[in-house]
């Protein structure tokens, strides 16, 4: 039996997946996928074993067997699509990630980042020195067969909390186009950032209120309309009248913020840093980690300003 | 043959379990099935009543509580984490530990000890393979996968429900799986093939039979036996075993959906209530 | 070494909160979490109780045994005291023997319910070889902090609700009972964590992993009957002083959760 859990980068996107807002998850091609999964119930829920396609598609969240593609988590469907209910983050290069410094070694940090795995921050060619404890947002480098994380271009995280959330819900509270977590900060006036490793840092006076929009984000993830229903519920907790939710046409070229006065927004799922870099070479395949390897030796994201 | 439940019967319709002197051996003339009726009223194929939550816990990564009968179940898993300790963790895939337990306070007889007993640790390495030929390990080399398992309260086929749950709790957590399992267990008492033993049953019945099934690829994962029994017998039973297998994993199921929908407070009003 | 480190990291976010007289979850330093007791929760049991102390879960469940009293109190029964922390309930919980987490919690527990003698030992004696041992044990289901005021909930509620079994020519007759357990009185507990400076009744875990130290004080009427201090730091006198006001006041709203 073909059991092959051909893992994508990035954490499966809930809103339809465009190559340019990076969602990371290979499009399958159209001919290979069924207009609709198996029932044609929509939004129904499936479970580990559940036949979704009865044709060979490899995204997160299923497995091959046969001719015929199975779930291996919790999911929903969504159109012709699957929404994972549950789910793990998969560390991929170029995912912007949140920990703490556990511990300081000779050559480096070792950063706690809620996951099974362990990463590390090389100290050199660092300009600043950490500290035991010290929150960091950073970029992954690398990730090695055993799943142990190299870490790059760190930034501190001062004065601001850190809360955990399920990494596959990381998309909603980024976005389209990063709409829910502009409207966020705007609304609230909070500096927040998301990692793709489900934490979220935020700091700022209205820190209970992102709370609360949060995990209204977490409880209905799988629901429809919800930038819609968070902004009303801001609105009417902060009394600003009048928004409508701010997007980014274009990734910025990075996956957290990269001057001081920009409160960043984070990786969230699929923004990668030089995105608008390694779009230009599309031609090579699309985003297989196997098809970005060759290039990654030769390619300098543009630009870098952090912590001046 | 589609085996029944008794969820639909009301607690006043059940008759009132005849009272048995555990202690005492066997006593000639102890009758399991009277008429027809087994000590409880059900028929050879009606499964005790079965109710099954999932998400009650808050800090573990997945959990699933099981009431099946009296018996009362409940399952958390944590991982995958680091695996502890160290030198066990394998480059293969996760390590998949099972644990299961029973309160000292669950059964209606002694006080037991906390903690694992030979029994209970027979119990949670049968578990353990079974759950490890379903679950991806290979997707998260040197990492551990624990399920813990409490029995809160005992009354036989604890371990059908304790693998129920912990299949429920696996799910919550979101370990990727290639399927669920179900459990159930059959036995043959006074000369006949029933499902779903309850306590005087199973401790004086001539056979038992418990089975965990790949629930839609319907393999047998974990089988255990004691007594005697025929082939055709064992035909029989595993019938029975397989139509409630289906019934319970639509419970399983529903439980799961259920998280969606069910708030945090009527999850508290629920649990561990009769 | 994970959670000392994480511990670190919540105290210093903790403290910009304590600053502003603020908890994370919005309390007041002397506010309890919303608490509920559920009777009856293990009916195999001879009593038995469940208690929600905010996300915190834990069940207690009574059983009794017959063995030989202890050669000092030939005319007593024996009160046996036991918290299990399940690893379930936490991922700072591993298997295996009682830790000494677990040890402190149990004897905490015991320690109030022993010194107000509210149970009378002596109705439990069967006769003079025999007596009957009294397993008073919690099962910590979920934790987020404050474990020691929800074992003291559930094992108070738990009792109260306790039936002696029938005893023939000295062994149990498990399912028969012979009446209620004779509990004179209702213990509590308020468990206190010192962050900074700050006293704040009913840690949440989150709290719990920053504090400096740890006061637990057990009250009867308006009597202490238990105290238990815990972690390294320091507390002052007039500290504790303030801290069993706080306590004997919170005795009186306990005990209507424990009463129902």
């Amino acid at each position: 039996m073909d059991e092959v859990h051909a893992s994508l980068s990035g954490v499966q996107s809930s809103g339809p997946q465009t190559g340019v807002t990076g969602s990371g998850v290979r499009d399958p091609k159209p001919e290979t996928l069924d207009p609709r999964p198996q029932t044609s119930d929509h939004n129904r829920i499936v479970f580990p074993g559940d036949k979704v396609w009865s044709t060979p598609v490899r995204v997160k969240g299923c497995y091959v067997s046969g001719e015929a593609t199975y779930a291996s988590v919790l999911s929903q469907t969504s159109g012709d699509r699957l929404v994972l209910l549950r789910g793990f983050y998969d560390p991929q290069p170029g995912d912007a990630v949140i920990g703490y410094v556990s511990d300081v070694k000779f050559s480096g940090y070792n950063v706690e980042i809620f996951q099974p795995y362990h990463a590390f921050q090389s100290s050199k060619e660092l300009r600043f020195e950490y500290s035991l404890g010290e929150v960091i947002i950073a970029k992954i480098k690398e990730v090695s067969e055993t799943r142990s994380v190299d870490l790059e271009y760190p930034k501190q995280l001062k004065d601001g909390r850190m809360l955990n959330v399920e990494p596959f819900k990381v998309p909603r509270i980024v976005g389209r186009k990063n709409s829910m977590i502009n409207s966020l900060k705007d609304l609230t006036g909070a500096e927040i950032y998301v990692g793709a490793n489900g934490v979220v840092w935020f700091s700022g006076k209205n820190s209970s209120l992102v709370i609360k929009a949060i995990n209204m984000i977490r409880e209905e993830a799988h629901t429809t309309g919800l930038t819609e229903r968070v902004v009303k519920f801001l609105q009417a907790e902060t009394g600003i009248e009048n928004y409508t939710p701010r997007v980014d046409e274009e990734p910025a070229g990075g996956s957290y913020s990269r001057s001081p006065g920009d409160a960043g927004s984070g990786s969230g799922e699929g923004r990668r840093y030089g995105s608008r870099d390694r779009y230009e070479h599309r031609e090579r395949g699309g985003d297989r980690p196997r098809d970005r390897g060759g290039d990654r030796r030769s390619y300098k994201p543009r630009g870098q300003g952090y912590r001046r | 043959m589609m085996v029944s439940s008794m969820n639909q019967v009301s607690e006043t319709q059940n008759p009132k379990l005849l009272k048995v002197d555990f202690m005492a051996k066997k006593k000639d003339g102890l009758k399991l099935i009277v008429d027809g009726k087994r000590l409880d009223g059900r028929a050879a194929d009606q499964l005790r009543p079965v109710r099954i939550e999932a998400h009650v816990l808050n800090d573990a990564n997945g959990s699933a509580y099981v009431e099946w009968g009296k018996n009362r179940v409940l399952a958390g898993v944590y991982g995958p984490q680091e695996c502890i300790p160290k030198h066990d963790a394998s480059p293969y895939g996760a390590l998949i530990k099972c644990r299961y337990t029973m309160a000292s306070f669950c059964s209606l007889e002694e006080h037991g000890r906390s903690g694992p007993n030979r029994r209970s640790i027979e119990i949670s390495k049968v578990m353990t393979d079974a759950f490890k030929s379903v679950i991806f390990t290979e997707y998260y080399p040197k990492t551990q996968i624990a399920v813990f398992v409490e029995v809160l309260q005992s009354d036989g086929g604890t371990r059908c429900a304790a693998i129920n749950a912990a299949s429920v709790a696996l799910v919550d957590a979101g370990i990727p799986m290639r399927d669920m399992v179900t459990a159930v267990a059959f036995a043959k008492v006074d000369d006949q093939i029933v499902i779903d033993a309850a306590k005087e049953e199973d401790n004086f019945g001539q056979a038992d039979v418990p089975v965990a099934i790949g629930a839609n690829s319907k393999e047998i994962l974990l089988l255990q036996m004691d007594g005697i029994l025929s082939k055709e017998e064992m035909q029989q039973g595993m019938e029975y075993a397989y139509s409630a297998a289906e019934y319970l994993h639509r419970l399983q199921k529903d439980a799961l959906e259920r998280v969606f929908t069910t708030t945090a407070q009527e999850k508290k009003e629920t649990f561990l209530r009769m | 070494m994970m959670v000392e480190v994480l511990g670190a990291i919540k105290k210093e976010t903790l403290k910009a909160f304590l600053v502003k007289q603020e908890r994370f979850d919005g309390r007041k330093f002397d506010e309890y979490r919303p608490i509920e007791i559920q009777q009856n929760a293990a009916p195999n049991a001879e009593g038995s109780a469940l208690v929600h102390l905010g996300k915190s879960q834990v069940l207690c469940g009574i059983k009794f045994g017959v063995g030989a009293p202890y050669a000092d109190t030939p005319d007593e029964g024996v009160l046996s005291t036991m918290v299990e922390l399940l690893p379930l309930a936490s991922f700072t919980f591993e298997p295996g023997p009682p830790s000494p987490e677990a040890i402190e919690l149990g004897r905490v527990v015991d320690r109030g319910i022993r010194s107000a003698k509210i149970i009378d030992m002596g109705k439990l004696k069967i006769d003079d070889e025999h007596v009957l041992m009294l397993y008073l044990d919690m099962y910590v289901l979920d934790h987020d902090g404050n474990l020691f005021d929800a074992c003291t909930m559930a094992a108070m509620r738990a009792l109260l609700d306790t039936q002696l079994p029938k005893v023939e020519e000295g062994k149990i007759i498990f399912g028969e009972h012979t009446g209620k357990l004779d509990v004179s009185g209702i213990v509590t507990t308020s468990t206190f964590a010192k962050i900074d400076g700050s006293l704040l009744l009913d840690p949440t875990l989150d709290e719990q992993l920053a504090m400096d130290t740890r006061l637990t004080i057990g009250v009867m009427g308006d009597k202490a009957v238990s105290m238990q201090k815990g972690l390294s730091g320091a507390l002052t006198r007039e500290e504790l002083f303030q801290l069993l006001d706080i306590a004997k006041a919170k005795h009186g709203e306990l005990v209507k959760y424990i009463n129902l």
